[in-house]
């Protein structure tokens, strides 16, 4: 009774002490097994993406990630292509998982918001952002899909659209349907772009 | 046996805690991204301050700098308004400056600082270390990506509204296959079978430009034939049309 009751207490330790380090709190990360596979649910996902050349082309962000095989599920992805050698992730200001995700400014912002945004230390690095609501990551081929509605943010021009497709590793990034962009042409050359000169009050727009 | 009762009652509420930590999570964490909102967009606010283009589709190159947009391109404001099937934009580097300015670059010897450093950021400064305002100074010297070219092909039909408070006026068209949009000259010039209409009368040329800066005025270059209702009658002034 001694040997065996000594067993049993030695074994409920093992399982107390297994089950309290998977309570450890603030861990972004937990797994589950499912009938037809595994797959794990991360948290505050950034998944950074080097070139040949030790470069950081882009990062990808996801407030949730489920990965599945070469999948990974995001929900609020963010796309941030980064411009310029960067070689370390230290180099950039990472979206701090204690903030709020930024949200995407609207089409048609005005100045002082497009300024805002661009010159804030988590952009400053940036080419341009791709967020969405939700969006599929393929680790392998390195393509990040959607069928969500997509926000795509440059300095140079915003487009807003129904899914996309980015092909990360060329940059590039295609919008499915629905497409509505705003330029930001040169100061002089928003003309094309706003009513002829003849309106009183037009260049008070931009 | 009432230890091993306690014991398998610690160990079963441990594990149904356990059994509970994604929820736990989902909670806990949930709340983090209540600043991503998207939804709170509504048309008319976006169309207020900005012309905005609508497509089908769009393809945005940033390797090549290269923006194009497919498909039953419109471009549409109070005054003009430019159709095709398709409109490609050209970035290019340029000193002029940019709305809002261009990327930080890395700083080669930051970066080898870098590494050594622990990645600590002060109020102030950014994570290589500099101070804010000098990153600002920066970009003001450094080269900007703006537009520099657009084109527009396909069945491009530019249309400039005629003047509200002019009764008898009307709206200027140019139709042609090809338009290019050269941001420097602030120039458009339409190629392939130009045709330039207002009301009954059509100019057919060599080309239609469109002088952006002198109020869009518009001119055909070389214009062959003039087309006034029934009657048309040749032409070999080199250049033509107006306001």
């Amino acid at each position: 009774m001694g040997l065996r009751a000594r067993k049993i207490h030695a074994l409920s330790l093992l399982i107390l002490t297994a089950a309290l380090c998977c309570l450890r709190p603030g861990t972004p990360i937990s797994a589950q097994d499912i009938s037809s596979g595994s797959y794990t649910v991360l948290k505050r996902y950034i998944y950074p993406r080097y070139n040949g050349d030790s470069e950081i082309q882009y990062l990808v962000y996801g407030a949730t990630a489920i990965n599945k095989g070469s999948l990974i599920y995001l929900t609020t992805p963010m796309i941030d292509i980064v411009d310029g050698s960067y070689t370390s992730i230290r180099q950039i200001d990472t979206i701090d998982a204690k903030d709020p995700y930024p949200a995407p400014y609207k089409l048609g912002s005005e100045e002082k918001i497009l300024r805002r945004f661009w010159t804030s230390t988590h952009h400053k690095h940036s080419q341009a952002w791709i967020f969405a609501e939700k969006a599929t990551f393929d680790k392998s081929t390195n393509i990040l899909t959607s069928d969500d509605p997509a926000y795509f943010r440059s300095r140079q021009l915003d487009a807003d659209g129904i899914g996309f497709d980015a092909f990360n590793d060329r940059k590039f990034i295609h919008i499915r349907s629905n497409v509505r962009v705003v330029l930001r042409l040169r100061e002089k050359a928003l003309k094309i772009e706003e009513p002829a000169p003849s309106t009183s009050n037009k260049g008070d727009k931009q | 046996m009432t230890s091993h009762f306690r014991t398998f009652l610690a160990v079963s509420g441990v594990l149904a805690a356990a059994a509970f930590q994604p929820a736990l999570h989902a909670q806990g964490f949930g709340g983090m991204f209540s600043g991503f909102s998207m939804n709170g967009v509504t048309q008319e606010e976006e169309e207020e301050t900005s012309t905005v283009i609508t497509a089908s589709a769009a393809d945005i190159d940033l390797e090549h700098n290269v923006i194009t947009l497919i498909g039953d391109v419109v471009v549409d404001d109070q005054e003009n308004k430019i159709t095709c099937n398709k409109m490609t934009i050209y970035l290019e580097e340029d000193a002029a400056d940019s709305l809002v300015g261009t990327a930080d670059k890395p700083d080669e010897k930051a970066s080898a600082n870098k590494e050594e450093k622990p990645a600590v950021v002060k109020p102030g400064e950014d994570r290589n270390g500099k101070d804010a305002k000098e990153d600002d100074k920066d970009d003001d010297d450094e080269a900007k990506k703006n537009i520099s070219k657009i084109v527009c092909s396909g069945d491009v039909v530019y249309m400039k509204r005629a003047k509200p408070d002019d009764p008898n006026g009307q709206d200027q068209i140019a139709m042609s296959d090809q338009a290019d949009y050269d941001a420097r000259k602030e120039i458009i010039v339409m190629t392939g079978n130009p045709v330039m209409m207002q009301g009954a009368n059509k100019m057919y040329g060599d080309r239609i430009e469109i002088l952006i800066k002198d109020g869009n005025r518009m001119r055909v270059i070389n214009p062959k034939v003039y087309y006034t209702g029934d009657s048309f009658l040749s032409n070999n002034t080199k250049s033509g049309g107006g306001r």
